[in-house]
């Protein structure tokens, strides 16, 4: 064997080459600079999304810790401390909790506590932002939360402020005046403050009292479940993990993954085609280079160098323009968002040098497979067969019977089959493309905000009153709302209707013999027999309620009529006497499990229950059924609380509007429903129902929004939204680059073939024909395999949408598909003419010879 | 009578002192019926004239009459309509369209006219040329000799006042070259095809009624038909 020593000669070659192909070189570049752009652009929003949703729940969360422990002993101190796959240790106190009312009488919700440096720092740090001055470090000094410095009523914090406050700690209540030694931004939705480790020593607080241990572990969940096993509880001690939602970023890596494949796949197309035509062109060239006796292992390499020296200009070029994406135009984006209250999500840009590794790689891989084949032809070119090269466009060989293929349409037909792999590629990518579009689009439009409302909410607008809906709420309630403001609402134009749930606390008669087996299903399941009572004590217990007039539930009028129908179609064998619960003569007992139903056993005996009320006496009623947690999905109702917290009782009763009148006259209007007739009027009735709002004179209620919800939903999404239709747009280029791509070189390619032709006789209008009906053909065959198998795969979509959100509901995006297909059509029809217009300038001759030499 | 004209045909690339003159004052006339032979070396011009003459490319100057119609005055779409009624090409590498067979490519210029086949006329050419059994196979399964035998039925098809051949024996064996030019020969007597041929080959030149010489773009000899 000889050596091959003429590297030289190869190089200038290789010079001569790049330089006399300088177009070529332009669209080369222009496709790998594309290809890594859309790959980095991908990677960078796939790894930036996860880490922003990774931030959001730390920060909701409050803290960077994965398990905690309240309430140690020293034992299981050491112990924990010692295990070597526990990371961080850090040490809280819960010193207090902050109780005063503001102006307008709403209790404030501040909770103080002590945090050790390692808490501070390694846990709770990461969760915040826009920390100002220093940890406490004296007894009176104290550290606050933007939250609770608004719940107090200060705007513009200064350090070394006085802050006065009146509070609970374990020593009963307390009022001292604090210096602010700092503040920060926390996303926990609760007031926060610090106090420093010399209060909490001088308060008395212990470990095995206030203490919780916060611990980071080396690899979650394994050493959560390890920890488990490893460290032994107390009866009333349990682990608290904050396990974060790996299945959403699951579903983020494999989606970008499937793009990132998708885009790889349609760079290859992109550089192939390229150099796949250069390299046509210059089969002459190839051939004598053979002839002058350069080796199939140097037209390889020749080409490849050539490729790589692209590569090396492309990619980094590539990288820098997605870099000026995603780091300045994407979250410019998200702020705005984000400051103008669009957004949940602040913007936080990552950067993450696996981003650049992962981009680089996959386009260099994508330069690398394309260049792959075209080097190969290169180098298996005959010297003989180069010099007779004239198409580059497959030959068919095998015969056919047949004498029309003459005709225009026909001659196009086989055009577009001429080249095999080519025609499914194009229709690969048309399909794919415009599928992915589709199925994103779905997706997205699945997340709508009227379905979120319906899901969360019972009526546009709810008004509760929050007194009966908390639990030992014992002062007396006082009504918040009244008639005339019932009326008002109703005034209001555009309302559909007003629906009132009215609700008063009654005392049961305690009637040991029919509570029995009520009371002995309850038992089972409770508090008591968990902490070790017998029935008997618990009885005790229960009878000692009943005593002090305590032992009772909230009676409350069924909002939704359908509800009960609906219940005795489900429940065909203990259906309820709708006329007789209507006349107000029974009851329905709340709330049943699939494993523990309490409220059956009451079915069929009578309690006597007294409202507690001015006008309230003993009645009594028939028990017509019980309802579980299903029955009634009517959330106003079904969050009212407990007056007093008596564990074996009913947790509700529910009673008509007639049942309630025979019981009281007085019952509080619990809850408002108001619905709308126009979903486009919300905004105005929402201004002016707040305006009604303003007339009351109780603050006792609460009041939702669909407006608010609508926007929440807004916030929530925001973020996904803006990555779901980037996605979507991208796959739109992806998608039309590489049709356009594939006509182009196709048309490129035959511009031999095509001055033939006109050599013998065919006008460019007749040519012009061919091109615009092969271009009808790959739009029909598109167009059907995206209402065949395209609809298939939305199938698909359509029935895992409903696992995404349980708000998602599917719609099918028609008008997206015939917009699209309608755009598959104009371009399909319009391309190829435009393309061969801009070839076939050039006289016919000289076409021809360009080919020819 | 004559059936192609030119009058000082000059064609003219680039300017200045790179200025090349392809074709510097080139009059010839060629009668209904005959078999011309254009010879010269390489680079003389000869390929330039016969583009002219096809309407392929356009002269710089000067005039071509076929039929009494002047070629210069066409438009582009004009002239490729009168191109393929009136004028048949058969190319040094045969240039057939790959995606059709062999009856396919023949009938092609017809086909693309709108017009009827001549099935006789078709069949009759076909059974000269001896291409009966390969009517169904695709170009790229021919030998050289044979493609350029479909290329001349191609040519013959549409009946056209002129048939150019550039070269047409240049890629082909010594054996095969005899074999298509006595076809060619055989075609323009019994058709009475006339038939203008570029050739470098002398031998293959003297079996012409008539042999024009062209040097440097000009015309040595032969430019006029002269009785015998």
């Amino acid at each position: 064997m000889h050596d091959n020593r003429n590297k030289n000669a190869m190089k200038r070659v290789e010079k001569g080459m790049m330089k006399a192909n300088s177009t070529r070189n332009l669209f080369a570049m222009s496709a790998i600079i594309l290809t890594t752009f859309m790959i980095t652009t991908v990677f960078s929003l796939a790894i930036n999304y996860i880490e922003n949703i990774n931030l959001m729940q730390m920060r909701t969360l409050g803290t960077a810790a994965d398990v905690s422990l309240a309430m140690p002993t020293a034992e299981q101190e050491q112990q924990i401390t010692s295990l070597d796959y526990v990371k961080t240790v850090g040490v809280r106190y819960m010193a207090g909790s902050v109780s005063m009312k503001n102006a307008e009488g709403r209790e404030f919700s501040i909770v103080l506590q002590y945090y050790d440096t390692a808490e501070w720092e390694k846990h709770y740090q990461k969760a915040i932002s826009g920390f100002v001055g220093k940890y406490p470090a004296n007894e009176n000094e104290i550290m606050l939360s933007v939250d609770a410095l608004s719940q107090l009523g200060i705007k513009a914090p200064e350090l070394h402020m006085e802050i006065p406050l009146s509070y609970s700690d374990r020593n009963g209540r307390q009022e001292r005046i604090f210096i602010l030694s700092g503040w920060f931004h926390s996303y926990t939705g609760t007031g926060m403050g610090f106090v420093s480790e010399s209060y909490c020593k001088n308060a008395g607080c212990t470990m095995a009292e206030d203490g919780v241990l916060s611990l980071s572990l080396q690899k979650m969940p394994d050493d959560f479940l390890r920890i488990q096993r490893d460290v032994k509880l107390n009866e009333n001690q349990f682990w608290d993990g904050a396990v974060l939602m790996k299945s959403s970023s699951g579903s983020v890596i494999a989606m970008a993954i499937f793009l990132v494949m998708f885009i790889i796949g349609s760079g290859y197309l992109l550089i192939y085609n390229v150099l796949y035509v250069s390299i046509s062109k210059d089969t002459r060239f190839y051939g004598l280079m053979k002839t002058l006796g350069t080796t199939q292992t140097q037209i390889k390499s020749l080409v490849k160098r050539q490729a790589v020296k692209f590569a090396c200009i492309g990619i980094p070029i590539g990288i820098l323009l997605a870099t000026t994406v995603s780091f300045g135009f994407v979250p410019l984006f998200l702020e705005k968002g984000f400051n103008q209250g669009k957004s949940a999500m602040e913007a936080v840009v990552f950067f993450h040098p696996s981003i650049y590794i992962l981009s680089i790689l996959f386009s260099a891989f994508t330069v690398w497979i394309a260049c792959n084949a075209p080097a190969k032809a290169a180098a298996k070119t005959s010297p003989i067969e180069a010099l007779k090269y004239q198409n580059f466009a497959p030959q068919k060989t095998k015969n056919r019977n047949s004498k029309n293929g003459g005709k225009l349409y026909i001659m196009a037909f086989h055009n577009v089959f001429r080249d095999r792999k080519r025609a499914i590629l194009v229709f690969m990518s048309l399909f794919m493309g415009i599928t992915m579009i589709l199925g994103v689009n779905g997706i997205a439009g699945s997340y709508k905000a009227e379905n979120y409302v319906k899901q969360y909410m019972d009526y546009n607008f709810e008004y509760t009153d929050i007194q009966v809906r908390q639990y030992e709420q014992l002062q007396k309630e006082v009504p918040q709302f009244d008639e005339h403001f019932i009326e008002q609402i109703e005034q209001i134009e555009g309302i559909k209707n007003v629906e009132i749930q009215k609700t008063v606390w009654a005392g049961i008669d305690f009637d040991e013999s029919d509570f029995g087996d009520f009371m002995k299903i309850k038992y089972e399941d409770s508090s008591y027999k968990a902490n070790g009572q017998s029935f008997e004590q618990m009885l005790a217990g229960l009878r000692a309620y009943a005593n002090a007039g305590e032992y009772g539930c909230y009676i409350t009028t069924l909002m939704d009529e359908r509800i009960l129908e609906e219940y005795n179609e489900n429940h065909p064998k203990k259906t309820i006497d709708l006329e007789a619960f209507w006349r107000g003569e029974i009851v329905i007992t709340g709330w049943d499990s699939d494993y523990n139903a309490p409220n059956a056993a009451l079915v069929g005996k009578t309690l006597t229950l007294t409202a507690k009320s001015a006008d309230g006496k003993a009645t009594d009623f028939l028990v017509g059924g019980a309802f579980d947690f299903m029955d009634d999905t009517n959330r106003l109702a079904n969050s009212l609380g407990h007056h007093k917290m008596i564990e074996i009782v009913p947790d509700i009763i529910y009673v008509s509007e007639a049942g309630m009148e025979r019981l009281t006259g007085e019952a509080l209007i619990s809850g408002i429903g108001v619905d709308v007739e126009e979903i486009n009027d919300l905004e105005r009735v929402d201004s002016e129902l707040q305006g009604i709002n303003r007339t009351l004179t109780t603050a006792e209620w609460n009041f939702k929004s669909a407006v608010d919800t609508v926007e929440q939903f807004n916030q929530m999404l925001y973020a996904q939204k803006l990555l779901g239709n980037g996605v979507a747009s991208l796959l739109i280029v992806i998608g039309l680059i590489n049709f356009v791509n594939v006509m182009v070189t196709g048309v490129a390619a035959r511009k031999n073939e095509f001055a033939i032709m006109e050599s013998i006789g065919t006008t460019k209008k007749q040519l012009r024909k061919i091109l615009t009906i092969e271009g009808g053909i790959y739009a029909l065959i598109s167009t059907l395999l995206i209402l065949t198998f395209g609809n298939a795969f939305l199938m698909l979509v359509a029935d895992a949408v409903p696992n995404l959100a349980d708000y998602a509901v599917f719609e099918y995006p028609a008008l997206l598909v015939i917009r699209l297909i309608a755009a598959i059509f104009v371009i399909c029809l319009s391309v190829p003419g435009i393309v061969y217009k801009l070839i076939s300038n050039e006289t016919v001759i000289e076409r021809m010879r360009s080919f020819d030499n | 009578m004559a059936i192609l004209e030119t009058k000082d045909l000059r064609k003219i690339y680039g300017s200045g002192e790179n200025e090349v003159h392809a074709l510097d004052g080139v009059s010839v006339t060629v009668d209904e019926g005959e078999f011309v032979a254009v010879i010269g070396t390489s680079g003389s011009g000869k390929s330039t004239l016969l583009n002219m003459i096809g309407g392929l490319d356009r002269p710089t100057s000067g005039s071509i009459t076929i039929r009494g119609k002047e070629l210069l005055k066409m438009k582009d779409e004009e002239l490729t309509i009168f191109r393929r009624r009136n004028i048949g090409f058969v190319f040094q590498n045969y240039n057939l369209l790959p995606v059709l067979n062999v009856y396919e490519n023949i009938i092609y210029p017809i086909e693309i006219d709108g017009g009827k086949t001549d099935t006789e006329f078709v069949k009759q050419i076909i059974h000269t040329l001896r291409l009966e059994k390969k009517l169904e196979n695709m170009p790229n399964n021919l030998s050289g000799g044979q493609q350029q035998r479909v290329a001349i039925a191609r040519a013959l098809a549409t009946k056209p006042a002129i048939i150019l051949a550039d070269e047409p024996t240049g890629n082909l064996d010594s054996k095969t070259s005899m074999d298509v030019i006595l076809l060619m020969q055989s075609i323009s007597r019994q058709f009475r095809q006339t038939t203008i041929m570029i050739t470098h080959n002398e031998e293959i030149a003297q079996m012409a009624d008539r042999t024009i010489r062209i040097e440097d773009g000009k015309v040595i000899s032969g430019g006029i038909k002269y009785a015998r």
